[in-house]
């Protein structure tokens, strides 16, 4: 049977393996997410999607 | 957590005000309400799933009819509402939900929350009794008697509550899941599409490849997350069908078809009737005039006799005749010579004959009077044929009908016409009954039905069972794609930053799969703990329960590999572990979400009585036998410290056996015209169960607290 260090070990390694603007990018979800839980979510998609390019100019150097 | 009060207006079955305080007390957690059928025990269930979340448990009657009859009688406008008052960590929340007899129509209902008594707002209440723990945190009477999980045999085959669905409400997990699928979403968003100014066919196709992939991928995760649950409804049916299927005999089925075409032919009958009492009434209100003219007609008719008799009459002799005998002075009939008398005498006859005109008249109109006397006659002999006819065969009391006007037909119909629509009335009830009462889908037989379901289910299990793995390699093929596209397209920079914002996505996207597929697997663990904790807490017996991914449970001697035949009463206590785990794991698991640590503790939990939120147990018992009624019984006080359990009065003496941990107990006195005077005895002394009355039309209930 797993224990607590496994289930978080595993999410652990999953956050280590993220490059850092998926990082970034978990981390606005997590808490545009939670401010929606119980609000209208949906123009979110689109909003990661522009979020996420945002990140991408900004590693790129376009920002 | 801890319910401190319910309060009631006009909620069902309960006129007026009714109040139950909860005894909050640990070490006598329960609070039992004694109810006869009928009472409203599911209705009392109900005022909590009603009050806090506006639903109500699955085969709940009338929810358009939540205000009390006997109140909307007296005043049409009538209100009812609920009021729930618990407390949660050093919290009060009340929670207030209301309608009237008018709203309750179309589900308008209104809802006061206070936290401390400032004003607060559902998702308070819902962040800690979360909606997805309704039919756990209220368990119904009917899904003791259903629930799978008390099956011969099959506990392995799972059970219809979705367990899954309830730890991820209470985890949160909602966030994760939908974090994931709002990213799945953004990958078709226009931001991430290809430059309009930057043609290249080779990425273009490579492009095509990709987005077709990713969509295959994102149906068959959409397909995924539908799989529970549509896996709980096909077991649900699958095991309702099932049951039928045992009890199919096809000498019943026959019968009851025979019945059906009785009950259809009566009901037809019964229309006739009534159409012919109606049509009847129809004709004898067209012939009314003959009855009102009736009066009329004799007089006339007497009168012209008396005129006859008179000699008002004309005299039977012709003027012609008088005429020629004055002319000649002989008579014109004999021939002989006139005297002065006899001339006197036919001047005096000729002046009588002119008079007498309007006597002919009056003769004429006798016998026109005479015909619409007879034709009266005839007509009222064909009502009355036709009325006594009717009335026979509606078993009327009637008159004697000689010598009956219309006046007599008309009361006789009347009442034959009451009779004949209330025959139709109960001849359309009785089909309706009939009707509502399960039948097999028209040409199949249940059995058939049965193997359909099955079918269908394993269908299902074997689709989730292989879901996962499809999932993966669809996974690896859209990560395969998208590199060749990435790859591809970065030899333009516009280009390479979209693909470079899709793989941004995709990484955090796989962190939310790992996270939600981590919580259910954990959760899945920390349940599995639970419910051997709270078993064992229930009977001590060296028994293991195991969880299977789909949350289904088996039951296992320690260390053993053979799942064992279990006694009714350990099945249903089996069911009541089930829902005190969840209980027990629910204020950790708020506990977790509120601090954002599910990622961190889930699969480590540890829950214990002390803690855990309280249930409210529908008649429990119910399915039992009463030599294992005991069992349940006594074990229940170890569940949780708190439980609100309505239950019949039928076996008091087996929770006498418990009163040291009753910490409050009501009777559900019900008062009804059909219900007979019965007492229900606690420790010696008599309290009122039910009470008959002519007048309780429909039945009300009272709560009183007895200890």
């Amino acid at each position: 049977m797993a224990d607590v260090s496994t289930f978080r070990e595993r999410m652990k390694e999953v956050a280590d393996d993220l490059a850092p603007e998926a990082k970034t990018m978990v981390r606005y979800v997590l808490a545009r997410e939670h401010a929606l839980r119980f609000g209208a979510r949906g123009p979110l998609p689109e909003e990661y999607a522009r979020e996420a390019l945002k990140l991408a100019k900004k590693a790129d150097g376009a920002e | 957590m801890k319910f401190m009060t319910l309060r009631l207006r006009n909620w069902r079955s309960f006129l007026g005000d009714q109040v139950v305080e909860f005894s909050t007390d640990d070490d006598k957690p329960v609070t039992l309400l004694l109810g006869p059928n009928g009472a409203g025990k599911t209705a009392l269930l109900n005022a909590f799933t009603w009050g806090l979340y506006a639903e109500f448990t699955d085969g709940f009657d009338g929810p358009d009819q939540l205000v009390n009859l006997e109140a909307v009688g007296v005043d049409s406008g009538a209100e009812t509402w609920v009021e729930l008052l618990f407390e949660h960590v050093g919290d009060e929340y009340r929670i207030r939900r209301s309608t009237d007899a008018r709203r309750q129509l179309s589900q308008d209902y209104s809802v006061d929350v206070t936290k401390n008594g400032e004003p607060a707002v559902e998702h308070d209440v819902h962040r800690i009794l979360p909606k997805a723990l309704r039919d756990l945190f209220f368990f119904p009477a009917e899904s003791f008697s259903t629930a799978s999980v008390l099956k011969e045999g099959d506990l392995g085959e799972g059970t219809s509550i979705d367990v899954g669905k309830a730890i991820r409400a209470l985890l949160s997990g909602d966030v994760y899941a939908h974090a994931g699928e709002n990213i799945r979403k953004a990958f078709d968003s226009d931001a991430l599409k290809p430059p309009m100014n930057y043609k290249d066919e080779t990425i273009k196709a490579a492009h095509a490849e990709y987005v077709q992939a990713q969509a295959e991928l994102n149906a068959a995760e959409e397909r995924k997350d539908l799989l529970p649950g549509l896996l709980a409804t096909a077991r649900d049916a699958a095991n309702k069908a099932k049951k039928e299927a045992a009890q199919y005999d096809p000498a019943k089925m026959k019968a009851w078809e025979q019945e059906y075409q009785t009950l259809d032919n009566a009901v037809k009958a019964r229309e006739a009737d009534a159409t012919a009492s109606h049509r009847l009434y129809e004709d004898l209100a067209r012939n009314c005039h003959r009855h009102f003219a009736q009066h009329a007609v004799s007089a006339g008719v007497e009168r012209l006799d008396l005129a006859e008799k008179a000699g008002i009459m004309p005299p039977r002799i012709h003027e012609g005749v008088l005429d020629r005998t004055l002319e000649s002075g002989c008579c014109s009939l004999c021939g002989e010579h006139l005297t002065a008398t006899g001339k006197t005498r036919v001047e005096t006859l000729q002046s009588y004959v002119g008079g007498a005109r309007i006597a002919v008249r009056g003769l004429e109109t006798r016998t026109l009077l005479k015909r619409y006397a007879d034709m009266h006659g005839r007509e009222l002999v064909r009502l009355r044929n036709q009325v006594n006819e009717l009335g026979i065969a509606l078993k009327v009391n009637m008159p004697a009908f000689d010598g009956s006007d219309m006046g007599v037909l008309g009361s006789v119909l009347r009442s034959c016409i009451d009779v004949a629509d209330s025959l139709l009335a109960e001849a359309n009830r009785k089909f309706d009954e009939f009707k509502d009462q399960a039948r097999p889908e028209t040409g199949k037989s249940p059995v058939e039905i049965a193997m359909a379901r099955q079918k269908y289910l394993d269908a299902l299990t074997d689709e989730h069972k292989t879901s996962a793995h499809r999932i993966s390699e669809l996974d690896s093929n859209v990560d395969r794609l998208f590199n060749d596209y990435q790859k591809k397209s970065g030899k333009s920079k516009a280009y390479a930053v979209k693909t470079s914002a899709i793989g941004t996505l995709k990484e955090a996207k796989h962190f939310f799969d790992c996270a939600r597929k981590g919580l259910e697997e954990y959760g899945r663990l920390d349940f599995e703990k639970a419910i051997n904790t709270t078993f064992s807490d229930l009977i001590a017996k060296p028994f293991s329960i195991r969880v299977g991914d789909d949350f289904s449970i088996s039951v296992f001697i320690a260390g053993g590999e053979e799942p064992l035949p279990l006694s009714q009463s350990e099945k249903v206590l089996v069911l009541i572990a089930f829902l005190g785990a969840i209980a027990r794991l629910a204020p950790e698991y708020e506990e977790i979400a509120k601090a954002m640590q599910q990622l961190e503790r889930t699969g480590a939990v540890e829950t214990s009585r002390a803690n855990g939120f309280p249930v409210v147990l529908d008649s429990p018992t119910s399915p039992l036998d009463d030599q294992y009624e005991a069992d349940v019984v006594s074990a229940l006080p170890k569940l949780l410290p708190q439980l609100i359990v309505p239950v019949s009065a039928k076996s008091v003496k087996v929770w006498e056996k418990i009163s040291d941990s009753l910490g409050a107990i009501y009777v559900m006195e019900l008062t009804s015209q059909a219900a007979t005077d019965r007492v229900v005895r606690w420790r010696g002394k008599d309290y009122t169960y039910s009470a008959q009355d002519d007048g309780a039309v429909p039945a009300r209930t009272s709560i009183c607290r007895i200890v």
